[in-house]
C-alpha cells in the first residue's frame, strides 16, 4: 500500500470511527481458521457448522489423519480464565468413552495467551458426524414414524446405559445433542455440562449438581429432570432418564410433554412440579407398555424412574416383543394397497394398537408383509392415525 | 472487591484527577469486558447492525459501573478510558491479523458477515481485500500516536476519544476537562498531523 494510499484510508477512517472501520477486520479475523492455526493446532478450520448456547461448532480439517472432525469452542462467557484447565480436566472421562451411540471425543484444550480473543477458551473435537441432529430432523420432517422412534428411543437409552456404567452422567440430552448418522443415533456432549460446571466452580472437586458459580443452572430447561431445575446439590444418571423421558414423549406424542411453556422458567417449574398428559392418551398409537415407560421415566421424584438405562432397553424390547405378532395378514402375498385397505378397516381399534410394530423388531408377519409390497417396505404406525403399511 | 465495585470506586476517586496514572488499573478489567463483547458482537448472526464503539462502550458501562453512584462526570471518564481500551483491543486485532498474514498458513473463507455487509455502508464492496489494509493503517496510526504523544499528550486523549471511543465533542470535553472548543481545535490538529505522518 502506498504512503498516499494509506494517509486516505486514515482520513476516511477518521470520520467514520475505528469500530466502524475495522469492522471487516475483526469480522475476518472471526471468521478465519486464524486462532486454531497460529496455535500450531493439527486442524484447519473450513467452515463455521453453527453456535449453540454452550459453543461455536466449526468444521475442520485433521491434516494428519486426513479426516474432517468438529471443533466445539466454548463461549466466552461461559468459563473464566482459570476455569479452562478444569474443564479439560474434567473432560478426560468422557475421551475415554466408546460406544457405537456415544459420540467420542478425539482431543481437547485450552487455547493458550497468544490467540488474543480466544485466550483461555477450551475447545474440545469430535468426528464429525454427516448427518443432521433429532431436532433438524424434527424441524424438517415433523414427526417420526413410531418404529423410527422407538428405534433411535432405544439407540440413545443404550449410549446412557453405557456411559452411566463409566461414570459418566450426561446432564443435557435432548434432540440437539442426537445426531442421526444414516439413521442411527449418536449422542453428543457427553459430560460437557459438567466439565462447564467444573471450569466455572474451579475448586478441584467433581461438581455433583448443575449450578454455576452465579448461581445459574447449567443445562436445558425443556429437558431439565425437576432436581437438576431445582438446582439440587447432587445429579445422578436419573436426570439423563428423565430427559430420555422427554424426548421419547416428544417424539412419540409429535409434541413436547410442555408445550404449552415457553419461557426457560415456566419450562423449568413445569418439569419441577407438572404433570403431563399421560402419553397414551395424546398418543394412542403408541405401544401401551412403551407409553407407560415414558411416563414412568418422568416421574418427579427420581426414586420413581427405572433404575437404570438397562432397564429402559429391556422395557422397550418388552413391548417389542408383545408387538410382534403383528396384524392378521393373509399368507399369500397381497399388494400392499390391499393390506392398507385391511388395516384402515381395523381403524385405530385397541387391537390394531397393540400390534404396532416394536423398535425395528420384525416378525415372521412382517417379513410377509415385506415381500407382499413394495421391497424393503415395513410397519409402521402413524402416532396418531391408523395403522398403515409404508 | 469485584469488578464492578473496583471500577466504580476508582472513577469516583478519579473525578476531578487528569491524572492519567490514575485509571492505568482500570484497564485491563475494561478490556476484558470490552472484548468479550465485540467477539459477542461478532459471532451474532448479523454482526454488522450492532457493531459499535457506543453500543459496546454503553454496554460495558451498564455492565460494570454501579449506577447508583456513577455521575455524568463518572460517565464521561469511563467512556474516555474505554475509548483508550478500545484503542487496545483493535490494535491487537490488527497485529494478531498481520502476523497470521506473515505466517502465511491462512486460509481465506468467503465471510457471509462481510458479503452481507449493508450495502448503504460505504466500502462494503471491497470487504473481502479491505481487512488487510485497514489492519495496516490501525498498526501505522498506532505507531503515529505514540510518537505524538511524546509531542502533546492531549491531543492523542482526543482521537482517542473521538476516533476509537466515538464521543461527541462535549462528551471528550467532559472526559478531559477542556472545553469544547478545544477539542474541536485539537481534533483538526491531531487529524492534520496524523495525516501528514501516515503520509511521509
Amino acid at each position: 500500500m502506498t504512503a498516499k494510499t494509506r494517509a486516505a484510508l486514515l482520513d476516511a477512517a477518521l470520520e467514520k470511527g475505528a469500530l466502524v472501520f475495522a469492522a471487516p477486520l475483526l469480522e475476518a479475523i472471526e471468521a478465519t481458521s486464524l486462532p486454531l492455526e497460529i496455535l500450531g493446532l493439527p486442524y484447519t478450520l473450513e467452515q463455521k457448522l453453527g453456535r449453540g448456547g454452550m459453543a461455536t461448532v466449526y468444521l475442520a480439517h485433521d491434516a494428519k489423519h486426513d479426516r474432517r472432525v468438529a471443533v466445539k469452542v466454548l463461549h466466552a462467557e461461559l468459563t473464566t480464565r482459570e476455569g479452562g484447565q478444569r474443564f479439560v480436566q474434567e473432560i478426560r472421562l468422557t475421551a475415554r468413552l466408546q460406544h457405537p451411540h456415544v459420540l467420542g471425543l478425539l482431543d481437547s484444550g485450552v487455547f493458550g495467551p497468544e490467540v488474543g480473543a480466544l485466550a483461555g477458551r477450551p475447545y474440545y473435537v469430535m468426528p464429525f458426524v454427516n448427518g443432521e441432529s433429532l431436532r433438524a430432523r424434527l424441524a424438517k420432517k415433523g414427526t417420526l414414524s413410531i418404529s423410527e422412534a422407538l428405534r433411535v428411543l432405544r439407540e440413545v437409552a443404550d449410549a446412557l446405559c453405557y456411559a452411566h456404567e463409566q461414570g459418566v452422567v450426561h446432564r443435557d440430552v435432548k434432540p440437539e445433542n442426537i445426531l442421526l448418522s444414516r439413521d442411527h443415533a449418536v449422542v453428543a456432549d457427553f459430560g460437557i455440562a459438567k466439565a462447564l460446571v467444573a471450569s466455572h466452580t474451579g475448586d478441584g472437586a467433581h461438581p455433583a449438581s448443575n449450578v454455576m458459580t452465579d448461581g445459574s443452572l447449567m443445562g436445558t430447561p425443556a429437558y431439565m429432570a425437576p432436581e437438576q431445575a431445582a438446582g439440587e446439590a447432587q445429579i445422578d444418571h436419573r436426570a439423563d432418564l428423565y430427559a430420555w423421558g422427554v424426548v421419547a414423549y416428544e417424539l412419540l406424542a409429535g409434541r413436547h410433554p410442555f408445550r404449552d411453556r415457553t419461557r426457560s422458567q415456566e419450562l423449568a417449574t413445569a418439569n419441577m412440579r407438572q404433570t403431563p398428559r399421560a402419553l397414551q392418551e395424546v398418543a394412542p398409537a403408541v405401544p401401551r407398555e412403551v407409553a407407560a415407560l415414558v411416563m414412568r421415566c418422568l416421574a418427579k421424584p427420581p426414586a420413581e424412574r427405572p433404575g437404570s438405562g438397562a432397564e429402559i432397553i429391556a422395557a422397550l424390547d418388552r413391548a417389542a416383543v408383545t408387538a410382534a405378532p403383528l396384524p392378521v395378514l393373509t399368507p399369500r402375498p397381497v399388494s400392499s394397497r390391499r393390506v392398507f385397505r385391511r388395516l384402515a378397516a381395523v381403524g385405530g381399534s385397541e387391537t390394531s394398537d397393540a400390534r404396532c410394530s416394536g423398535p425395528g423388531q420384525r416378525g415372521p408377519k412382517h417379513r410377509r408383509a415385506g415381500r407382499s409390497g413394495r421391497g424393503g417396505s415395513g410397519w409402521q404406525c402413524h402416532p396418531q392415525g391408523p395403522l398403515f403399511v409404508c | 472487591m469485584n469488578a464492578q465495585n473496583e471500577i466504580t470506586d476508582r472513577l469516583l476517586a478519579l473525578r476531578g484527577s487528569s491524572e492519567p496514572t490514575a485509571w492505568e488499573g482500570l484497564v485491563p478489567l475494561v478490556y476484558d469486558e470490552l472484548r468479550a463483547m465485540a467477539h459477542r458482537h461478532l459471532q451474532r448472526e448479523r454482526p454488522d447492525h450492532t457493531l459499535t464503539t457506543t453500543a459496546l462502550v454503553h454496554e460495558a458501562y451498564l455492565k460494570l459501573v454501579d449506577q447508583k453512584r456513577a455521575t455524568w462526570a463518572n460517565r464521561a471518564h469511563f467512556f474516555a478510558i474505554a475509548a483508550r481500551v478500545m484503542r487496545r483491543v483493535l490494535i491487537d486485532y490488527a497485529r494478531r491479523h498481520r502476523a497470521a498474514k506473515r505466517a502465511g498458513t491462512r486460509q481465506r473463507v468467503p465471510l457471509d458477515a462481510t458479503a452481507e455487509a449493508p450495502q448503504s455502508e460505504p466500502g462494503a464492496g471491497e470487504a473481502l481485500v479491505v481487512p488487510d489494509e485497514r489492519a495496516e493503517v490501525l498498526v501505522a496510526l498506532d505507531d503515529a500516536l505514540t510518537r505524538l504523544a511524546a509531542i502533546d499528550a492531549r491531543l492523542v486523549r482526543v482521537v482517542e476519544c473521538r476516533f476509537f471511543g466515538d464521543l461527541t465533542e462535549e462528551e471528550t470535553a467532559t472526559a478531559l476537562g477542556v472545553t469544547s472548543r478545544t477539542v474541536r481545535r485539537d481534533w483538526i490538529k491531531a487529524k492534520t498531523w496524523l495525516h501528514r505522518a501516515l503520509h511521509d
